[in-house]
C-alpha cells in the first residue's frame, strides 16, 4: 500500500458554518495502480488531492484524518519534510497548462531545476537530462526547445513539460489534476498515453483526477465516485461500469449520451441540483435526487461497505 | 452583395493589421530613438577624461564669456571654464548619481514589496504600513530637512531618496505580488517542493521585474530633474563641481549676454530627459504586447 487515507476531512468557513470539501474519505492505493477520481465539479476530488500533498489552498484546513504515504504520516511533516516528499516523491500535475509554467524562466531550465534541487545532479548534467525528459514527453527537437519560452508553446506541448516536471524525480505516486481538461480531444488522448507508458516505465501510482467517464474507463485500473465531498462508491473500473452499486454512480452511467440505439431516448440528466455544501441535508447528500430514495436515507453514515473488499460503496440499500 | 461584404471586411483588416504594425514600429521607434540619445550622450560622458578639451575646473581668465566657436565649442563661463568640458563631467556626475538613487530604491523597495506581498499577515501589515507613512512624506521637503541637518552635499540627497524612493517600488511589487502568488505556476512550484524563498526569489520575483523596470525608467527622469533642482538651488551638489543643475544655476545671472552657458547645458538635459522618456515608453508598449501574447 503506497497511499492511504483514513478519514480525511478538509473544511473551509462558510457564512453558515464549516463547508467540508473532503467529507470523511478514505481511499486506497496500491504501487502501480491507476485509481480515477470521478466526480462533477466541486466533488471534492481537488481537494481531496491538494489534501494529499498539503496544499489545500487558503483558508481551507485539515480539519481530521489521516494521510499515510508510503507507511509515513504526512500530516505530521514540518515544510523541511515536505520539501523532501513534493517533487520527488509525490508529482503533482495541475489543471491548467496554460498557467502552470512560469512565463520568465525557458521551460528546459524549470525541467533542469526539479534535476538540480531535487536530485542534487550538477547543471550540466541536468541540462542533458533535461532535454532527453523533454524527448521522452515526446516534444520534438527537443535541445532546440529546451530554450523556448511557455509562452511559445501550445498547450499540448507545455502539458508535456509540466508531466516532465512532474516526473523529473522520478516520484512513486502522480497526481494528476484534471490534466487534459484545457486540451482538445485529440491532444487528450496522447496526453493520457503519455501519462500510462511513463507510469508504467518508472513503476509510479498514480492518481487521475476527471469528471469524464470514457477517460477513467479507459485508463484507470480503479475508480473511486465522489460526491458532495464523500466517496460513494470504490472498485476495479470493470465492476464500476458493469456492475455499479451506488445509486448516483448508476445514475451517472445512465446519462452517459449513446451514439447507438434508438432515436428517441434523448439524454436522461440526473434530476436536481448538485446539493450546496454549507446546506447538506443529514445522512446521504444524494438522497434529495436518489429515486430511491427512503426515509432511512438521513441516517445513512456514509462509510463504504460491500460484500467484498474490492468493490465498496456508500449505499447500505 | 456577397463580393461587397467580403471586400469590406478584407479591407477591415487589412487596415487592422496596418494599424497594430504600425503601432509596433512606433513604439519600437521610439525605443530605439531614445536608446540611441542616451546612449550617444551616455558614451560621451563615460568618455568625459578623454574627451573632454578641457579640465572640469580649468579656469582661463583671459577667455571668459566666449561665444561657442571652434575653441569652445558650448562657449566659455564667467570664469572663462569650457563649458562643453563641464557638461561632459556634469552629465557623468549626474548620470551615476541618478543611477544610483533609481535603482537602490528599487532594489529596497521590491524585495519589502515582494515580502510583503507573498507573505501577507503582519509582514504586509507592517510594511504597508511604512509605505503609507513614507509616502505621506513630501520629497522636497524631506531632502531640504536632511540638508539642513547635516549640510548642502550629495549625502543629504542620497539619504532624501533612499528613504522615500522604495517606498512607490515597494507598494508596486507588492500589487503584483498579490496576483502573482495566486498564479498556478507558484501552485506548481510548492507542489515540486521547493523553498519557500526558491519559490519568493527565483519564480515569482522575475515576474514583477516588468513593471518596476518600466516604472524605472520615467523614475529616472524625474530623479534627473530633482538632482539637477536641488542642485540648483544650493542644496545637493556644490560648485565648482560641474553639475548640470550647478552649471545651469552658474550661467543664469548672465543669460542676457551670454545665453550659452545656460541654455545649451539646459538643452542637453532636455535631450537626456526626452530619451529616457523615449525609451519608457517604447519599453512600456513592447513588454505590454508581450505581456498580451502570453497570458
Amino acid at each position: 500500500m503506497i497511499l492511504a487515507i483514513h478519514n480525511l476531512c478538509t473544511a473551509f468557513p462558510g457564512p453558515n458554518g464549516l463547508i467540508l470539501a473532503a467529507n470523511q474519505v478514505n481511499l486506497q492505493l496500491r504501487s502501480g495502480v491507476t485509481l480515477g477520481l470521478l466526480g462533477e465539479s466541486g466533488s471534492g476530488k481537488s481537494i481531496t488531492c491538494r489534501s494529499i500533498v498539503g496544499l489545500v489552498p487558503k483558508p481551507g484546513e485539515i480539519l481530521n484524518g489521516e494521510i499515510e504515504f508510503e507507511g509515513r504520516s504526512l500530516r505530521r511533516l514540518d515544510s523541511q519534510g515536505w520539501r523532501k516528499v513534493r517533487g520527488s516523491k509525490i508529482g503533482m500535475i495541475f489543471q491548467d497548462p496554460m498557467s502552470a509554467l512560469n512565463p520568465t524562466h525557458k521551460i528546459g531550465n524549470q525541467i533542469a531545476e526539479v534535476l538540480t534541487t531535487k536530485l542534487g545532479i550538477p547543471r550540466r548534467k541536468a541540462v542533458t537530462e533535461a532535454i532527453a525528459l523533454l524527448t521522452k514527453v515526446g516534444i520534438a527537437s527537443p535541445s532546440r526547445h529546451f530554450h523556448s519560452y511557455p509562452h511559445e508553446l501550445s498547450g499540448g506541448m507545455r502539458q508535456r513539460v509540466l508531466i516532465a516536471c512532474a516526473i523529473a524525480a522520478k516520484p512513486r505516486l502522480l497526481i494528476a489534476d484534471e490534466p487534459t481538461t484545457a486540451l482538445d480531444v485529440t491532444v487528450q488522448a496522447q496526453i493520457l498515453r503519455l501519462l500510462i507508458d511513463l507510469k508504467v516505465e518508472i513503476d509510479m501510482a498514480m492518481i487521475l483526477i476527471s469528471h469524464d467517464f470514457g477517460v477513467v474507463a479507459q485508463y484507470c485500473d480503479e475508480v473511486a465516485v465522489m460526491y458532495a465531498g464523500c466517496v460513494v462508491e470504490y472498485g476495479s473500473v470493470v465492476d464500476i461500469f458493469e456492475n455499479p452499486l451506488h445509486p448516483y454512480t448508476k445514475a451517472l452511467l445512465r446519462s452517459i449520451p449513446k451514439l447507438t440505439g434508438h432515436e428517441d431516448r434523448g439524454l436522461l440528466p440526473i434530476k436536481g441540483q448538485p446539493p450546496d455544501l454549507g446546506q447538506l441535508p443529514t445522512g446521504c447528500p444524494f438522497a434529495p435526487r436518489c429515486d430511491r430514495a427512503g426515509s432511512a436515507c438521513s441516517n445513512v453514515d456514509m462509510s463504504l461497505s460491500g460484500a467484498n473488499d474490492a468493490h465498496l460503496s456508500a449505499c447500505p440499500f | 452583395m456577397k463580393y461587397l461584404l467580403s471586400h469590406n471586411s478584407r479591407s477591415v483588416g487589412d487596415r487592422l493589421i496596418r494599424r497594430a504594425s504600425a503601432d509596433r514600429r512606433w513604439s519600437r521607434f521610439s525605443l530605439y530613438l531614445g536608446l540611441t540619445i542616451v546612449g550617444f550622450i551616455s558614451l560621451a560622458a563615460i568618455l568625459a577624461p578623454w574627451i573632454a578639451p578641457y579640465g572640469e575646473r580649468e579656469i582661463d581668465l583671459l577667455s571668459t564669456f566666449q561665444p561657442p566657436s571652434f575653441k569652445h565649442i558650448l562657449g566659455t563661463d564667467d570664469m572663462g571654464r569650457d563649458v562643453f568640458s563641464r557638461v561632459l563631467y556634469g552629465v557623468r556626475l549626474d548620470l551615476q548619481v541618478v543611477l544610483v538613487i533609481t535603482y537602490a530604491p528599487l532594489l529596497i523597495g521590491m524585495f519589502l514589496g515582494a515580502i510583503a506581498g507573498y507573505f501577507g499577515g503582519w509582514i504586509d501589515t507592517v510594511i504597508n504600513r511604512a509605505i503609507d507613512t513614507v509616502m505621506a512624506i513630501p520629497f522636497l521637503v524631506l531632502v531640504i530637512v536632511v540638508v539642513a541637518i547635516i549640510g548642502p552635499g550629495l549625502e543629504g540627497v542620497f539619504i532624501g531618496v533612499m528613504g522615500v524612493g522604495w517606498a512607490l517600488y515597494a507598494r508596486l511589487a507588492r500589487a503584483d505580488m498579490l496576483v502573482i502568488r495566486e498564479e498556478q505556476y507558484i501552485l506548481a512550484a510548492k507542489g515540486l517542493g521547493y523553498s519557500t524563498w526558491r519559490i519568493l526569489f527565483k519564480h515569482a520575483v522575475p515576474n514583477l521585474l516588468r513593471s518596476s523596470l518600466v516604472f524605472s525608467v520615467a523614475d529616472i527622469v524625474l530623479n534627473m530633474v530633482l538632482l539637477a533642482g536641488v542642485s540648483y538651488l544650493g542644496l545637493g551638489v556644490q560648485p565648482p563641481t560641474a553639475e548640470l543643475g550647478v552649471i545651469i544655476a552658474d550661467g543664469q545671472p548672465f543669460l542676457l549676454y551670454a545665453w550659452w552657458i545656460t541654455t545649451l547645458p539646459g538643452l542637453v538635459f532636455v535631450f537626456l530627459g526626452i530619451g529616457f522618456s523615449l525609451i519608457g515608453d517604447g519599453l512600456a508598449d513592447m513588454l505590454g504586447e508581450e505581456f498580451k501574447l502570453t497570458v
